[in-house]
């Protein structure tokens, strides 16, 4: 390639580079900054990012920048190849110089994070409002391979959590003893924690806006990691109480969040076997059997369940069982 | 009528042309074999990576392959990069060349030497063979992280097994390589006027002895619990499962440096002869190994911000994990100082060693901002760490790799290998990581968790992963390039003793080196003794 052609063509690709990268930027959230944080800590989190970004970002320009200019100016063109560059071979004050000024921009960093971090992890902060609302306490559980919510008034819920709007919510997170580790995170409520067997841990959000808040187990887990998702339900505080009691009654729902990733009810084989004419689902014995026990690959599903909860579920895979 | 030599001495049988090679106790031929095994084992951790990459192409779940079958291709692709590529290929460099770069006869210890090489040779064919156990390949993670990895049904002892007898090599090795720089340094070879990539398998060989016994420990405890009904890590049984994420990763993390310092002093190597210069800051060069190796033994937490640490030791581990960077960043600018007035030219090895400069900040950068820990709980196993890995795995350690293997190339076999391909090579790599790995922070930030086999349809998910598949194949074709290239090579013109005119002793001896690598040696009193006899034969000449 004539080198003029050749300028052209590295320019074309840099600009359509550039470009690539640009045009999503421009139009939403490609990625280019966290999801949309919608919870008091995760804000914190955002604001942390843009420092990070800021400071990663000067270094990271005047290295590439310097890199790109030391190439152009000093490459060979027609001097020989033995000619040799004037023969430098340090500069104490300059290597000070740039030993110390990293010191100083990772020190931005770290004072940063230290400054912001009571607005991510300190509840006690985000507990001031709303003024004389105590905190909504939720016991999380994270089981191969769905979230087990369990609530003050003692419902419990599945995969899908109610909370209402503008509340602090605290999460005691952890996983039973028998089980693996996992870990909750719904990206616009903030920063995951892991949910261990052996070990309570700790966080908290306060959805900021109605709707649902999506994320996914970020702990590997086994089979079925990747269909162990969740959701946080945000609903205006006056409907909370019917709105939580409906899902918290519902076998259908704890049907999808505990069974279904696995098996279907009708149609091809999942994971495991089609359920459907399957006696187990209307016999409670057996069922409470199977889920207590597990069996083969199949793990222990509804062990620790209360006589509730199993009734629940059975509720609906009787009536489901006889559907077929 | 050909006239043939009458064979006087029988030849013995070790001496034969594939038994020379199994009897070996040269470092050059172990070296060698390192090398060469390790490749195989890059394609076939390559064609795990395509695979993996081909089932993320679409938010299905288990299109391609199935659940068990992905997962146990991300934790054998994790593996196989780390345990039988970036690690022992650096050994096999350290081997073909420390005691050439010292001017040594041989390694201190040559048996040894070759029972390191068997002993990974093994520990690969043992971690390969648990693909046809009864439960087949773990499918774990390359961590083999309790409580799951007690829990799973496949052959995590087999992985176990082959972890420590992975760790026995290198251990091995790692002994000889710091007796050997200890002992057999000749006469003028100072610990001063040592090549810097010395000084990296140094470093290198240090960390791994003081971090591979905390490994050992933590999968035999491990081993135990899965067959003999201990319960170290077992919360059900009153174990504690943390404890295994901290003997686990006071390896793991010294790993990743294990796996980059030998890169940047291949680096180190490479960018003074091509700028003509010598490496600005020697001194400073060579203790900031020493440095990043020590910090380096102190963040092993960082890996840990999500199992619920109190936040002082996070702050601790954030501020140990920062300060990396200033090593780390005192080596990137006395590169940079390094090109500043050179004489620049544009060869495949430099070009790759520039690459990692370019690519390998981005990684380091990122590694900044994964540090504080509360932006890490956002990101922590998600798609942003595989690309901040990546960037320092790939565009660290494979670059500087294959920086190294263009460069030496010549020394190991006598012959180069094609420039034009070797550009090639480097611009299929330095596009192809970029595009792969790239979209990967965007895919992170978005939510997208690591170690899944699909994913939620939302709106640019599935763009970013197609971006990044075809990232990966680009990937592919770069490496098929470099196999041609080196398939090409085999017929190329052979080249003297010092094609690149380097600074270091092992361009003084031939190419490649005979058995005893020097007749005689140069005067040695300076870091670059080859430019020294040059210039001193220049003198003579005039």
């Amino acid at each position: 390639m004539p080198p003029a052609v050749r300028r052209l063509a590295s320019i074309a690709v840099v600009v359509l580079g550039a470009l690539a990268y640009a045009a999503p930027a421009l139009t939403d959230n490609a990625g280019l900054t966290p999801v949309d944080p919608k919870s008091p800590n995760a804000e914190a989190i955002n604001d942390t990012y843009y420092v990070l970004l800021g400071v990663t970002g000067v270094v990271f320009f005047a290295v590439e920048i310097a890199l790109v200019v030391f190439l152009l100016k000093y490459r060979r063109r027609d001097r020989p190849v033995d000619a040799e560059g004037p023969q430098i071979h340090g500069n104490t004050r300059l290597e000070l110089i740039w030993t110390i000024v990293p010191v100083f921009l990772v020190m931005i960093v770290v004072g940063y994070v230290f400054f912001k971090l009571p607005d991510v992890s300190d509840v006690t902060r985000a507990a001031a409002e709303p003024a004389g609302e105590p905190n909504l306490l939720i016991d999380v559980e994270g089981r191969r391979f769905y979230w087990e919510f369990r609530y003050p008034d003692g419902s419990v819920t599945y995969d899908t959590m109610v909370v209402p709007v503008n509340r602090t919510v605290e999460l005691n997170v952890t996983a039973p003893d028998f089980d693996v580790i996992h870990s909750w995170w719904i990206p616009a409520l903030g920063g995951k924690i892991d949910a261990i067997p052996g070990k309570l841990n700790h966080t908290w959000f306060r959805a900021e806006a109605e709707g649902e808040y999506e994320g996914s187990c970020t702990e590997f887990c086994g089979l079925q990691h990747a269909e162990m998702t969740m959701i946080v339900r945000a609903v205006p505080a006056s409907g909370y109480d019917a709105e939580l009691a409906q899902l918290a009654g519902s076998g259908e729902a704890q049907f999808e969040a505990t069974c279904a990733k696995c098996h279907n009810l009708s149609g091809p084989r999942l994971v495991g076997p089609t359920l459907g004419g399957n006696p187990t689902l209307a016999d409670r014995g057996s069922l409470a059997t199977l889920l207590r026990e597990g069996r083969g690959a199949m793990p222990a599903v509804g062990r620790g369940w209360t006589d509730e909860q199993l009734d629940t579920l059975f509720e609906y895979t009787r009536r489901a069982g006889a559907g077929q | 009528m050909t006239v043939q030599a009458e064979q006087i001495y029988p030849v013995s049988w070790y001496r034969g042309r594939f038994a020379s090679w199994l009897v070996t106790n040269d470092h050059k031929r172990i070296g060698l074999l390192y090398i060469w095994t390790s490749l195989v084992f890059f394609l076939l951790g390559g064609v795990m990576a395509l695979l993996i990459r081909t089932e993320l192409l679409t938010s299905e779940t288990a299109d391609v392959v199935s659940r068990q079958t992905y997962n146990q291709l991300f934790t054998m692709h994790g593996l196989t990069m780390i345990f039988l590529v970036i690690v022992p290929i650096l050994a096999g460099f350290g081997n073909f060349l420390v005691p050439l770069m010292i001017g040594a006869r041989d390694m201190v210890f040559p048996r040894l030497n070759a029972f390191s090489y068997w002993t990974f040779l093994l520990g690969g064919i043992v971690l390969y063979s648990s693909w046809f156990s009864a439960g087949g390949a773990a499918d774990t993670g390359w961590y083999l992280s309790p409580p799951y990895a007690t829990r799973t049904g496949t052959s995590v002892d087999l992985t176990i097994l082959a972890l420590h007898l992975l760790a026995v090599s290198s251990l091995a090795g790692a002994i000889n390589f710091v007796a050997t720089v200890h002992m057999l340094r000749t006469a003028g070879m100072s610990w001063m006027r040592m090549p810097l990539f010395v000084w990296s398998i140094y470093t290198y060989a240090w960390m791994l002895i003081l971090a591979l016994p905390a490994v050992g420990a933590a999968l035999t405890m491990l081993l135990l619990d899965r067959t003999a009904g201990t319960h170290f890590f077992l919360p059900d049984e009153g174990g504690n499962a943390v404890l295994y994420q901290h003997m686990f990763w006071f390896f793991g993390h010294p790993e990743v440096y294990i796996m980059i310092l030998p890169a940047f002093g291949i680096v180190s190597e490479v960018i003074p002869v091509f700028s003509r210069k010598p490496i600005f800051g020697y001194t400073a060069m060579a203790f900031s190994l020493v440095g990043i190796a020590f910090v380096s033994m102190l963040v092993w937490a960082h890996h840990m911000f999500a199992v619920g640490l109190p936040n002082f030791l996070n702050g601790f581990f954030m501020i140990a994990s920062v300060l990396v960077g200033v090593p780390t960043g005192v080596k990137i600018i006395n590169w940079l100082a390094t090109l500043w007035r050179g004489n620049v030219t544009f060869t495949t090895p430099m070009l790759f060693a520039l690459g990692l400069i370019s690519v390998f900040t981005i990684g380091g950068l990122t590694g900044i901002m994964i540090a504080a820990f509360p932006f890490d709980w956002q990101v922590h196993d998600t798609y942003f760490i595989v690309a901040h890995m990546h960037y320092v795995l790939f565009g660290g350690s494979i670059f500087g790799i294959f920086a190294g293997l263009y460069y030496w190339w010549p020394k190991l076999f006598g012959r180069m290998l094609g420039e034009s391909l070797g550009r090639l090579n480097f611009w299929l790599y330095f596009v192809g990581i970029n595009l792969t790995f790239g979209p990967q922070h965007f895919l992170g930030l978005l939510g997208m968790p690591r170690r899944v086999a699909g994913y939620r349809d939302e709106p640019w998910w599935e763009t970013w992963n197609i971006v990044s598949t075809i990232g990966s194949f680009t990937l592919g074709l770069g490496t098929l390039v470099f196999l041609v290239n080196v398939w090409r090579s085999r017929k190329a013109r052979r080249v003297g003793n010092d094609p690149w005119l380097g600074d270091t002793l092992e361009w003084y001896t031939t190419s490649p080196p005979p058995e005893h690598n020097f007749d005689k040696l140069p005067y040695i009193s300076s870091p670059r003794p080859l430019r020294d006899l040059r210039l001193r034969l220049k003198e003579e000449l005039r």
